[in-house]
């Protein structure tokens, strides 16, 4: 088995023990609270995303269009 | 190579909020679909500090990077189920680089940096349209960019889909993206005949996809599960670096192919006793240089009523280094492969940060602070402070 497909079977397992009680429609305000959102600030996780890019080793995989070098 | 912005831009950011202004009203029809269609427009501000490095002596002392980076992205419906977004980053860098790693006579490393303060500027733009598919209850975005420095500029595309199942308890994603880079070293023939020409009409392709699914799994808990795959190829070494090769100075070279590969994880759990949100963040990531990280994110959302929030967080992060990455080298390698470049040693790196935010009726104001730092074998390791103040207006 080869490196992707032990992430995506990872991802699988724990997607899958995530599915437990469904969750009615009218249950879900407070997961429609900005602090609930994946990505609160997107300005800021782009920057940050941006400098940490540009100082580790990990490159931002999939970056969505944008880019530029920010080396040094 | 580098990036950034700032005052001299500001008529660009007031034509962009005057429009802002203006356009609320040419939109007012189109609020049905995507759920959270709004005319919105967020400005950051922020200032990048490395810290100096320590144990420099003699001419290779230098300041580090200072970088000013200014961001906006306004967006607003055009149709009833779609709604277009403008983005620009603008960034203004000033201090020195590490150019190349020696051995002292005591048989330390030291970091020897650029022989000169490097002033630059990059400048992003983006652009985006997004629609919603009733029919389909999915969402397609488009996307493209645009980056340019004085010795870098990088076209790209990217298209991703959402689609909404479940009863919408989850959400499934998926994007691909591709991007391509000019790369012309300044001032190429600037320490010839002493050592080579740097490069110049120098290329990079990149060919980006991701998978990810989002799942609410209680009535307070959200969780979600991304695979993401780029492939790297053509020009991947760092222009300005140089390495010591048996005592002799030969220019970074690394492969001219990587693939990389991230799993990232998240939750987000909201505890009503105490108004408040954790959020969890992992990533790991591997590429085909066999560099490896771990990357772990947690942070707290305090609501403080009044709309006030504070938002604590730490970040720690560990890699290991490049399977053709040294300091410096005692001996050839029969690939022709080498760097010194810290980003690609053996590392770990802390960091915390402290977020507050002041919500009003259609706008916010956030201040954050940020100090980071690493440490390993190589020299040229970084520590730097971040300060950001930003701004979200919703029309």
């Amino acid at each position: 088995m080869n490196r992707a497909s032990k992430l995506l079977l990872i991802s699988l397992t724990l997607l899958s023990a995530a599915a437990c009680t469904p969750v009615k429609s009218w249950e879900r305000g407070n997961l429609a609270r900005p602090e609930m959102s994946f990505t609160p600030d997107p300005l800021a996780r782009q920057i940050q995303d941006h400098i940490y890019h540009s100082k580790e080793g990990s490159s931002s995989v999939v970056a969505g269009s944008g880019g530029g070098c920010g080396c040094n | 190579m580098k990036k950034n912005i700032n005052a001299k831009n500001s008529p660009v950011l007031l034509a962009l909020t005057t429009a802002a202004m203006i356009l609320p009203g040419i939109s007012k029809k189109a609020d049905a679909n995507p759920m959270d269609q709004a005319t919105t427009f967020d400005a950051k501000h922020s200032i990048y500090e490395e810290g100096a490095l320590p144990g420099l002596s003699g001419s290779s002392a230098r300041e580090r990077y200072t970088i000013n980076a200014t961001q906006f992205k306004f967006k607003t419906p055009v149709l009833e189920d779609s709604e277009i977004g403008v983005s620009g980053v603008f960034e203004s860098m000033s201090g020195a680089s590490p150019w190349y790693v020696r051995r002292t006579a005591d048989g330390k490393l030291e970091q020897v940096m650029s022989g000169a303060t490097i002033d630059e500027e990059r400048t992003e733009l983006g652009a985006s349209y997004r629609s919603f598919n009733k029919t389909t209850n999915s969402e397609n975005t488009l996307s493209a960019g645009y980056s340019e420095e004085n010795d870098y500029r990088s076209l790209s595309f990217g298209f991703s889909g959402v689609f909404y199942v479940n009863q919408q308890l989850t959400t499934l994603e998926y994007g691909v993206n591709t991007s391509k880079d000019y790369i012309d070293a300044s001032d190429p023939n600037l320490f010839v005949p002493i050592y080579p020409a740097r490069p110049t009409n120098e290329m990079k392709n990149r060919l980006g996809m991701m998978l990810g699914a989002s799942h609410i799994a209680t009535k307070n808990t959200l969780v979600s599960a991304t695979l993401s795959y780029a492939l790297l190829d053509g020009y991947l070494s760092d222009p300005y670096k140089m390495v010591y090769v048996n005592n002799k100075l030969v220019p970074d070279n690394r492969p001219y192919w990587n693939e990389q590969f991230a799993l990232t994880l998240m939750l987000r759990e909201f505890f009503p006793s105490v108004n408040g949100a954790l959020h969890v963040d992992y990533r790991f990531y591997s590429s085909t240089w066999n560099v490896d990280s771990h990357t772990l994110e947690l942070a707290w959302y305090q609501n403080l009523g009044a709309g006030w929030q504070i938002i604590p967080s730490i970040r720690t992060y560990t890699q290991t280094q490049a399977e053709f990455y040294a300091p410096v080298y005692d001996t050839a390698r029969t690939d022709g492969y080498y760097s010194n470049d810290y980003r690609l040693s053996d590392f770990d790196a802390n960091s915390a940060q402290l977020k507050v935010v002041k919500a009003f009726e259609r706008f916010n104001l956030s201040f954050t602070y940020e100090t980071y730092d690493s440490s390993g074998d190589n020299p040229g390791l970084v520590s730097y402070d971040f300060y950001s103040i930003g701004t979200s207006i919703k029309f």
